[in-house]
């Protein structure tokens, strides 16, 4: 089965390659979003050090490689299987022997790792070369990094599952797609540093899913974390991973027994 | 063996009920109406292996739902439902290897890849070997004529050429129940015989079990021994077609074209003693009706052999087609009504009456 799992990734890799124009304009509106980003918080900065702990350069770092991390983990897995569902595709993925959300899952990773080789590390060199970005030196932090970076594309996936399956008891779910992809941006932290949210807000953010998407990674690539901290910001990672699996599993049970298919 | 047994199945479905104006639209904000619509009613039948059934009906009987639960896609609401060995929705992984699914209606291929990369995906998925899928991909490519097709991406294949890679796609894997759900809507006629040959053979050398859904009855005709027929979710009909058109047929009825105006009096004459009925269509022409039992060659050798010229003959016959229109608009497959008013419209039937022959 693996083999098949396998397959997909590279299916939607290779599909990725086929539309790969619409690839190099988000190349572009990516660095164009970190700029705009980079040039607002040096207005915001002034002539100040530090705010909220974050030097100039830590932010400026900050920001391009939370963008790029978006690049990786971000995929509209959501609208897909809301699509699935609503127009009834879903049956023919019914009459596999493969767990749908599994394959959808995979044909995510397919799409992440495109965006990886292809968009995120070049991406990463295009905007080294135009902003003042300091790259940690350890080679202990990128692998740490990598591997919470595999963590935000679960977790942020899981989410866009949990939307994508609302279509089952909703008739549209545009709106919650929506609202979950503002909320992702904004509560994770690629707009806004968690550092920077309203100290009431920040207990509530350790209690969500979201931090683990950006911030957290972000935040060890940037140097802000350090020793057991970074440990402890992946166990974060792991147990939201583990946690959400439990309403996805209760959602697709219910979804199956309520499953009619669009269209006969 | 029986390859499908199902036992007082049944399918309820929640439909949401909106309400009219804008009222309405606020009264469903807040609570939600939903109607119960049960698709399939407690219907019950048998499958032996290596048979070839028709399910027909109209729109909305439930043809598609029972397919959907037989595959594993719905769980029924109640019954019990058995195929290969499987109860569907509960097995559904290890189940559906062992079936083959068309949706006439629904790619099952990779939109944007090339044909043969989907086929590659699919021996992956249901593990088939390196060499029986070679054997088979060749098998069924030969069968299908799909050489050329097989590097094009989906996207650029006529609804003819999907078709038929939909089904290579159906049983790379050798299934040994195929389910197909309406396989030859929108093709043209070269097309469908194609498919309808190719189905024959498969069920001829392998033993393949196959249940198709259809609106063509010329498929049913030319592929089943056995039709099932449902109507808002009950089954009204379970037998061969040769019953169904011997139960449900009215008789034929003869066209003659006369060189020399006739009187319906002169024609009865012609076949008096014998239990026909004439109509005068115009002066000239004249049509008999006779029931079932009786040989056209009585009839015709009476009028032949008679002293009047005959410039034409026409011999129509009630067709499948008309059959099941008068049992999908009756809602029953009991008793036939009155001979006289199902006799086919001419035009209608002579097509029928043609293309046999």
């Amino acid at each position: 089965m693996a083999s098949a799992y396998l397959e997909l990734i590279r299916i939607r890799f290779l599909m990725m390659l086929a539309y790969r124009v619409n690839y190099y304009s988000g190349i572009i509106i990516y660095a164009i979003n970190i700029g705009a980003y980079y040039f607002l918080w040096k207005a915001i900065y002034g002539d100040a050090d530090t705010l909220q702990g974050f030097t100039v350069a830590q932010i400026t770092t900050y920001v391009a490689v939370s963008w790029m991390g978006r690049a990786f983990y971000f995929n509209n897995l959501d609208r897909e299987i809301s699509n699935d569902v609503r127009d009834g595709s879903l049956a023919v993925q019914m009459t596999r022997p493969y767990n749908y959300l599994i394959v959808k899952m995979m044909q995510g990773f397919g799409e992440g790792l495109f965006r990886f080789g292809l968009f995120m590390i070049p991406g990463m060199l295009v905007v080294s070369l135009l902003f003042p970005i300091t790259f940690p030196s350890d080679p202990v932090r990128y692998v740490v990094f990598i591997v919470m970076l595999w963590f935000s594309f679960l977790i942020n996936s899981q989410l866009n599952i949990l939307t994508g399956l609302f279509a089952f008891f909703v008739e549209n779910n545009e709106g919650m797609m929506r609202m979950k992809r503002v909320l992702v941006d904004l509560l994770s932290g690629v707009v806004l540093p968690i550092a920077f949210f309203p100290s009431w807000a920040k207990p509530v953010l350790d209690w969500l899913p979201f931090p683990a998407i950006t911030y957290l990674p972000s935040s060890v690539f940037t140097g802000r974390l350090n020793g057991a901290d970074v440990w402890q910001a992946l166990l974060v990672q792991v147990v939201w991973f583990a946690v959400l699996i439990i309403p996805i599993m209760a959602m697709w049970r219910s979804a199956r027994r309520r499953l009619f298919v669009q269209g006969g | 063996m029986l390859a499908i047994e199902v036992n007082e199945l049944r399918k309820q479905f929640k439909v949401q009920k909106n309400r009219e104006g804008l009222k309405g639209a606020l009264k469903d904000l807040f609570k939600r109406e939903h109607t119960e619509v049960t698709a399939v009613k407690d219907i019950s039948f048998q499958i032996p292996q290596g048979e070839i059934c028709g399910y027909i009906g109209e729109n909305g009987a439930g043809k598609s739902t029972t397919i959907k639960m037989l595959t594993g896609i719905l769980v029924p609401t109640s019954g019990k439902l058995l195929v290969n060995g499987y109860v569907p929705y509960k097995d559904r992984e290890t189940f559906v290897r062992g079936i083959g699914v068309v949706f006439g209606q629904r790619s099952q291929l990779w939109w944007d890849i090339g044909v043969i990369e989907s086929f590659r995906l699919l021996r992956k998925v249901y593990r088939v070997s390196e060499t029986d899928f070679k054997r088979r991909l060749d098998e069924l490519v030969e069968t299908l004529h799909l050489q050329e097709l097989l590097n094009r991406p989906v996207r650029k294949l006529s609804l003819g050429q999907r078709m038929r890679c939909e089904l290579v796609a159906a049983l790379l894997h050798n299934p040994s129940i195929v389910f197909l759900d309406e396989p030859t809507i929108g093709l043209d006629i070269v097309v469908k015989t194609e498919i309808r040959e190719f189905l024959k053979r498969m069920n001829r050398e392998h033993g393949t079990t196959i249940l198709l859904t259809t609106h063509d009855l010329q498929d049913i005709e030319a592929l089943c021994s056995r039709v099932i027929m449902l109507d808002d979710g009950h089954i009204i009909y379970d037998g061969g077609l040769e019953e169904l058109k011997t139960r449900w047929g009215k008789g034929r009825e003869v066209q003659f074209q006369f060189n020399d105006p006739v009187t319906i009096a002169a024609v009865n004459g012609l076949t008096s003693g014998l239990d026909v009925r004439w109509t005068l269509e115009n002066e000239q022409t004249a049509k008999v009706w006779l029931p079932r039992e009786m040989n056209v060659s009585d009839v015709l050798s009476r009028v032949v052999g008679a002293s009047l010229d005959i410039s034409d003959i026409k011999i129509f016959e009630t067709n499948t087609d008309e059959i099941v229109r008068e049992i999908y608009q009756s809602g029953s497959a009991e008793a036939p009504q009155a001979a006289e008013d199902a006799i086919a419209e001419p035009d209608k039937a002579e097509a029928g009456a043609g293309s046999r022959g």
